[in-house]
């Protein structure tokens, strides 16, 4: 083998500029085949494909959310779903871990970022970027667009330069600005706000979509329009460039990217056998400088074409995968190779290689059955086990507003001082739910703030924080409220102990979804007039009060 | 239907096709923009439909191309034959190892050693670009005046302002280390071709395995290892400090900002 090699090198030197290598399996002829069976070949999936698809679908197994548009709030959502699958996908039962990294980013507490990074880490060590090859679902929405029969843009130096600019997505949007915004108490996701179109894709157009969220129309805005142009001219431009987001702007697969080398599950080049004829890196749509690196996600295409077979995927001897069954009965049996030589009875060849095939049956008869156990419970659970919180009538416009003695907060914290909107008779109360984590809510404070200051004698402003990361609430208040008339209360955390399940007053006065900010606009006599699912502007509520005090 | 027929109508229909799909995404940029520029508030469905039911002919052509363009594809054209692309880089390495380059000529030598020289000092002005570039989007945005927290989508894109030219210049010294470096080693791997032909075998050297593989295969094992038990004991930590639960918090809610809400 070394003697072919060293020729071959040398044949290199000598005409390098005969790059062309004939490749031996198309010289075989062919039978013309049949054409039916030729377009069934066609539309097979393959099994990458079909990997994707399962794990989109049991990423996403809360289909009922598309039709109620309301997300799901179980337990399930403790894990994070390996690829980018945003968390507000009416279908997503599981976190996204870059909104969950950003959101420890973000956080004024940094306890959250042990558990995130962990997550990563243990992802990144498991499967590095196959994760992104496999498993992730906005990269299987790229490679479908892709199909479109369009010409395609080349990878090229150009792209392979392009393909850097993920370094400063993940460095400025992902860590340098949420940081710098944490220090100021204001949560900023910037990645997520700014450029991620999986979640305007996936979360935006999934619950605007139905009717159910209208409301949440009017928290259109400038950024939303911002969005939908990275979206749209993501989507075209995946028509054209193989998975554009993944090569040039996800910091997700380049963290993962990392991990390429020591990752249990992957590709591995066998570097002795390896020729570098570049047919791996020719055939690769992705801009790899070679097999394994950084940019690789694994998907396997540089496998076939390798002449000398130097690429395969790791981990086979765990998943008993052909490569290393097919003339490798010495890895199996102990033996060397040159024991393994002297073997040249084939009967007692086939003796050794049945064992193996019957371990890699049961095997696949295994993990096929875990995982269509796995995808059938998902879908059955999610779907008819699991029931979301009920929204409670009488919440209404029209209705009177239900009143419960809320808890405020002083400069020193929580107090036994109470305030009920059915005591405030004769005064507008304006109700707003809020929390020091989301960051719409915190931006509209202000305004509330405002019209505190403005109305004092005519308005109270109730601002109830979610019980939830309240140990912030005091610090924040005294940070950037510490005159203000706005009387800051806080929520009671259900009573099924269950966090995630909505609190008391916020579920009480129609909250669902979690969906923070809320407000409320009732009149002086505790009716209510108004009812705000998402941001408020300044002049949406001096025109809900001016219409009351009028 | 011949092969180069086919191929001209894969052609003619691909080009069309990007066209309609091109204009499409265009119309729903323009139809978004125009929403928010109309200043109707509040948005419903039915005033939003009304907006984009004007773009619905193109949008029907780029379905119905996609369907075609379905059905073309069964009609297949002959796979090229798959071209290597060699890195030179690489491929210079890995002769440069089986060669003592001072065994060449006189000239070969030189012109090599100019070669490396080249690169050395493209690496180092890249390096360079790069550090500078850092450097100034890291004053920038560590400079807490720049991020009061008072207009955040103003600060972020004044900061993108900033940093994208310092950006646009890291990547343009990378860009272009890699086209000199590239034709430089285009050009070494002549002068040692050359060299190895005027020399003969006199430069060959026995070559020696570089690495034992149980060495890598310890240093594998043992980074893996150190990964798991950081990654094990982060999530351990996270479960108990509350971050899990936080995560799990953040999760449930809708994010409304990273749906563009807000």
């Amino acid at each position: 083998m070394s003697g072919n090699k060293e020729n071959l090198i040398e044949s290199n030197v000598i005409s390098s500029e005969n790059t062309e290598i004939s490749d031996t399996s198309c010289e075989k002829t062919e039978k013309k085949p049949n054409r039916f069976i030729f377009c069934l070949k066609k539309i097979k999936p393959s099994k990458r494909k079909i990997i994707q698809l399962y794990s989109a679908l049991l990423f996403n197994a809360n289909l009922k959310g598309f039709k109620t548009g309301i997300i799901y709030q179980g337990s399930a959502k403790n894990l994070c779903c390996p690829g980018i699958n945003c968390y507000s996908c009416p279908g997503a039962n599981t976190a996204c871990p870059l909104g969950s990294f950003q959101n420890a980013m973000t956080s004024a507490d940094k306890s959250t970022v042990f558990y995130i990074f962990g997550i990563i880490l243990l992802y990144g060590l498991l499967a590095g970027r196959w994760i992104c090859g496999w498993l992730c679902p906005f990269g299987l929405i790229q490679e479908l667009l892709y199909k479109i029969k369009t010409p395609k843009v080349r990878k090229s130096k150009i792209t392979r330069v392009l393909s850097y600019f993920k370094y400063v997505v993940l460095i400025f949007f992902v860590f340098i600005i949420p940081i710098l915004y944490s220090f100021r108490n204001t949560p900023v996701p910037a990645f997520c706000k700014y450029i991620c179109p999986a979640g305007t894709l996936e979360g935006a157009m999934g619950l605007l979509s139905n009717k159910v969220n209208e409301s949440s129309l009017r928290m259109l805005g400038p950024i939303f329009t911002w969005k939908f142009l990275v979206m749209v001219s993501i989507i075209v431009g995946c028509v054209f460039i193989f998975r554009l987001f993944c090569r040039f702007l996800c910091p997700l697969g380049l963290l993962y990217g990392f991990f390429n080398k020591i990752s249990i599950f992957g590709i591995k080049l066998d570097k002795p056998k390896c020729v570098d004829c570049g047919k791996c890196i020719s055939k690769c749509k992705m801009d790899i400088r070679h097999v394994g690196d950084v940019e690789c996600i694994s998907c396997g295409e540089c496998i076939d074409v390798c002449p000398t077979k130097a690429i395969s995927f790791k981990g086979s001897k765990i998943l008993l995968l052909d490569n290393e069954i097919s003339g490798q009965n010495s890895a199996v049996s102990g033996q060397t190779d040159s024991e393994n030589d002297q073997i040249t009875d084939t009967a007692s060849t086939k003796k050794q290689k049945m064992p193996i095939e019957k371990k890699r049956k049961i095997f696949k008869t295994a993990l096929y059955s875990v995982m269509a156990v796995l995808l059938v419970g998902s879908l059955v659970y999610f779907n008819f086990i699991h029931k979301n919180p009920q929204i409670p009538e009488g919440s209404e416009i029209g209705d009177k507003c239900y009143g419960m003695d809320i808890p405020l907060y002083d400069e020193n914290g929580l107090t036994e001082n109470t305030f009920n909107v059915a005591d405030n008779g004769g005064k507008i109360t304006v109700i707003n739910f809020w929390g020091t984590w989301c960051g719409p809510c915190v931006a509209e404070l202000p305004h509330f703030n405002d019209v505190a200051s403005e109305y004092k004698d005519s308005v109270t402003v109730l601002a109830i924080h979610s019980s939830r990361m309240n140990s912030t609430a005091t610090s924040f208040i005294n940070e950037n409220y510490p005159d203000s008339n706005i009387l800051f209360g806080k929520d009671f955390p259900n009573e099924s102990g269950k966090m995630f399940d909505p609190e008391i007053y916020y579920t009480l006065l129609g909250g669902s979804n979690n969906q923070y900010p809320m407000t409320l606009i009732i009149d002086d006599k505790g009716i209510i007039r108004n009812h705000y699912i998402g941001s408020i502007t300044h002049e949406e509520l001096v025109d809900d009060i001016e219409k009351l005090l009028k | 239907m011949s092969q180069e027929k086919l191929r001209k109508l894969h052609l003619i229909y691909g080009i069309a096709l990007s066209c309609i799909i091109v204009i499409t995404g265009i119309c729903f940029i323009v139809s978004c923009i125009d929403i928010y520029k109309s200043g109707m508030r509040p948005f419903t469905y039915e005033s939003i439909n009304k907006h984009f039911a004007a773009i619905i002919v193109p949008v029907i052509l780029c379905i119905t191309g996609i369907v075609g363009g379905m059905v073309l594809s069964f009609f297949s054209l002959e796979k090229p034959k798959i071209k290597g692309i060699i890195d030179t880089g690489v491929a210079l390495n890995k002769i440069s190892k089986r060669f003592d380059v001072s065994k060449l000529d006189s000239e070969a030598q030189e012109k090599i050693k100019k070669e490396q020289r080249l690169r050395l000092l493209t690496n180092v002005f890249c390096i360079d670009a790069i550090t500078v570039s850092a450097i100034i989007s890291l004053v920038y945005t560590l400079n807490k005046n720049n991020f009061p927290a008072k207009d955040l989508n103003g600060e972020v894109i004044s900061a993108m302002l900033f940093i994208i030219p310092c950006a646009i210049v890291a990547i343009g010294a990378i860009f272009a280390t890699i086209l000199i470096c590239s034709a430089s080693y285009a050009r070494e791997l002549d002068f040692l071709k050359q060299g190895i032909k005027n020399s003969g075998k006199q430069a060959a050297v026995d070559t020696q395995q570089e690495k034992t593989d149980s060495n890598c295969e310890k240093i594998l094992i043992g980074a893996r290892l150190s990964v798991l038990i950081i990654a094990i004991t982060f999530i351990i930590i996270g479960i108990f400090n509350g971050g899990m639960a936080d995560v799990l918090q953040k999760a449930v809610n809708i994010c409304t900002e990273c749906i563009g809400l807000g």
